[in-house]
């Protein structure tokens, strides 16, 4: 009988890779598999947390029917990622055609420039942003100081204004995507400007003509992963307004979240969960359909 | 060969990682989970130090803090996990639930023989460990708390009025009104805590917010508190909800606003909390500003006025080491020098002998506090509470807030109020 060799053992054709997959498995198993699993269990079942689940059937599904508030946040997560996923998309593209220009600085404006997505999705930041825009808070005092208003407007009390300084925050954090935009604009050769410009093309038809048809599919990229971040937004609703006022900013992470722990539905909250997946793959099915009436899929060449 | 020595590696790291988690000694250690702000986390980790300092096995307790709401977010997150804390603080509206689902130990049998030492605590406050439906002893009551109104005395001697005890309702809007129209400065009645508030005024009518695991108070009831708050807001002396969207715990209290500035018409003069946040807003309070206590306002303050048990200690069935946590809650309970620590933040100590005995070392508000509720406690100004809240009462009291902001912004009327709450009371209890 051949006598084990761990050196021969570890020679073989497939037990290399084999040892490298093996971690990205595992924790694929244990922190996806296995909580989704047990999540789906959940969602039909009457679960407070601190006790057994019981086995309820499709309760959970039909309580989502007559529940008010579900739909509100549903409506409001809607409204925030149709107005923010634009909005950042539209000032990430800006910025960085503005940083596309190869100077020396360029390297550190860019930097600068991504700071706000790494700090953005922080407590610190949020913090900070409630004070900014709290009753009396710093942007009452410096900004409207200057123009004589009112200097006790509510920007996180008003139902009209709340969803708008957690849109500011989103915008804000355009770093990411600002990258990858560079990163498309680069793959742009310069022939196709020099071409057009001989020709006696403009800048703005320049920018019309060429680089936005030709960036499309940096766009679509960037647009699918804000839209999915944008439905999962938390933490800044969580910690700037805490769904309020009157559920204006209440999305449907937070919702769930209250359900969960606040209220210790978490049976109805993982319910909630596979419906948020369904709608999910409803917009991102709907955005990869559209992509054949604008999406570029030619080379460069 | 390179392959094998960075295998090798891998493992001898694995190993080491592995080393480190299983290292224990021999000493017990406890895990300690309570919520509250910073000064109580110093004086607990001061009286954890005592404790572990004193005792022969347990050599060191790990205290886990936070604020109230996140206190049961973590604690639920450690109970599916099966890996709750030794000793946890509990409080009368999650105690029914905690105890049905099997996480607390029954304190009887330390209770009978001593372990846990009882017997300088009256029968009533021991009784408040106890739950229907369930023979023993849960928790132990660290001390006594009342709902009390704390107001900026200063402003209202300036004024010429008074707060006194027990007013009535109409009182009470009489002079709010009053002091709003003189001074700008305008009440918080039902912000705070509208539960609790609406308990007082259903109390004080004979009834109470919850009975028989439903809502216990008709339509006309709550439709009457909801007009206070209305004719608050209509006449201009109530704060605005807008007012108080992302505002955080004492330090941006509107109480401490000083007058003559940009932000004097957020000010208010009163916080409906309770009897134990005196000290914390005698500390927060500008200079020159004197803190008052009163009951809260209602119908028959003398119904609705209740003292109860707070802030209990518990032991969880997933402790290993019961006894020590036991012997901690008994150290907790019966010395002097911890309460000298303590000083009445986690409300009025229970115990009469450890009471006397840091009587000479209270500073002034501690010393009020216990005077206002023993003042509350004796006949006549109070009547029996039921503290335990049925399952869901999270919910609707998430419920109340949202319909309050929408009476407060007069989108919906005192009676479309009442007809909401009477119905999410009955979806959420059926």
């Amino acid at each position: 009988m051949k006598k084990f060799k761990l050196y021969d053992f570890l020679r073989k054709d497939n037990v290399a890779a084999i040892i490298f997959v093996l971690p990205f498995v595992i924790g694929l198993i244990a922190f996806l598999a296995v909580p989704m699993g047990m999540s789906l269990y959940y969602a039909f079942s009457q679960f407070n947390i601190i006790s057994p689940p019981t086995f309820i059937g499709l309760e959970n599904f039909r309580r989502m029917g007559s529940d008010a508030q579900l739909w509100q946040s549903v409506r409001v997560t809607f409204q925030f990622v149709l107005l923010s996923v634009p909005l950042r998309l539209a000032f990430a593209l800006g910025i960085a055609m503005l940083l596309f220009k190869s100077t020396k600085m360029m390297g550190i404006y860019r930097a600068m420039y991504y700071l706000p997505s790494m700090l953005g999705g922080s407590v610190a930041v949020a913090i900070l942003w409630r004070r900014l825009f709290f009753v009396t808070g710093t942007f009452n005092n410096v900004i409207l100081e200057a123009f004589g208003l009112n200097r006790n407007f509510s920007w996180l009390g008003d139902t009209r204004t709340a969803i708008w300084t957690l849109i500011l925050l989103a915008v804000w954090q355009f770093g990411s995507s600002m990258l990858i935009f560079l990163a498309g604009l680069k793959q742009i050769p310069e022939t196709y400007y020099e071409a057009a410009n001989i020709d006696g093309a403009g800048k703005i038809y320049s920018f019309f003509r060429i680089t936005f048809p030709l960036i499309t599919p940096t766009i679509f990229f960037n647009l699918i992963m804000q839209t999915i971040g944008g439905f999962l937004t938390f933490n800044s609703a969580f910690l700037i307004t805490g769904g309020g006022p009157l559920g204006t900013t209440n999305f449907f992470a937070l919702y769930m979240y209250d359900q969960t722990f606040a209220f210790h539905n978490a049976g109805y909250a993982a319910a909630l969960a596979w419906f948020m997946l369904g709608l999910l793959a409803i917009v991102a099915g709907l955005l990869f359909g559209s992509k054949r009436f604008w999406v570029y899929e030619g080379g460069f060449s | 060969m390179k392959k094998l020595l960075s295998f090798c590696l891998v493992l001898l790291l694995g190993l080491a990682i592995f080393g480190l988690t299983s290292c224990r000694n021999d000493d017990v250690e406890l895990v300690f989970a309570w919520w509250g702000g910073d000064m109580r986390a110093e004086q607990t980790h001061e009286v954890i130090d005592m404790f572990v300092e004193q005792s022969d096995n347990v050599d060191y307790i790990e205290g886990l803090f936070t604020s109230f709401g996140d206190h049961w977010t973590d604690l639920s997150i450690r109970a599916a996990a099966n890996d709750l804390p030794d000793i946890v603080q509990h409080d009368v509206a999650h105690l029914l639930s905690w105890v049905e689902a099997g996480h607390l130990v029954d304190l009887t049998p330390f209770i009978n023989d001593n372990r846990i030492d009882m017997r300088n605590v009256s029968q009533a406050a021991t009784n408040t460990g106890r739950v229907p439906g369930h023979p023993g002893i849960y928790a132990v009551p660290t001390g006594m708390n009342v709902a009390a109104m704390l107001y900026n005395a200063t402003l209202l001697a300036d004024l010429g009025l008074e707060a006194p005890r027990n007013m009535t309702i109409d009182h009470f809007i009489l002079l709010s009104r009053e002091i709003y129209e003189r001074s700008g400065v305008r009440t918080n009645w039902a912000f705070n805590d509208p539960f609790n508030q609406m308990n007082v005024h259903l109390r004080a009518q004979g009834a109470a917010l919850f009975s028989g695991g439903g809502l216990g108070g008709t339509i006309e009831q709550y439709e009457q508190f909801f007009n206070v708050l209305v004719q608050g807001i209509e006449e201009g002396w109530h704060i605005l909800p807008e007012h108080e969207a992302g505002r955080e715990g004492s330090e941006q209290n509107p109480m401490w606003y000083p007058p003559g500035d940009e932000n004097a018409n957020l000010r208010v003069w009163n916080s409906p909390v309770w009897s134990n946040m005196l000290n914390g807003y005698m500390n927060d309070a500008p200079d020159g500003m004197t803190i008052g206590m009163t009951t809260y306002p209602s119908v028959n303050p003398s119904l609705g006025n209740f003292g109860r048990a707070t802030m209990f200690l518990t032991i969880t069935t997933h402790s290993e080491q019961q006894d020590e946590a036991a012997a901690f809650l008994n150290f907790y309970m019966n010395t002097p020098a911890v309460h000298e620590v303590i000083l009445g933040d986690r409300g009025v100590v229970v115990n009469t002998v450890v009471a006397t005995a840091i009587a000479p070392y209270l500073p002034e508000g501690s010393v009020r506090q216990a005077e206002f509720v023993d003042w509350v406690n004796s006949p006549g100004n109070s009547s029996p509470y039921d503290p335990l809240r049925p399952a869901g009462h999270a919910e609707l009291l998430e419920y109340l807030r949202l319909i309050i902001e929408d009476l407060t912004r007069l989108n919906i009327t005192a009676r479309e109020a009442a007809e909401r709450f009477d119905a999410a009371g009955a979806r959420i209890f059926s």
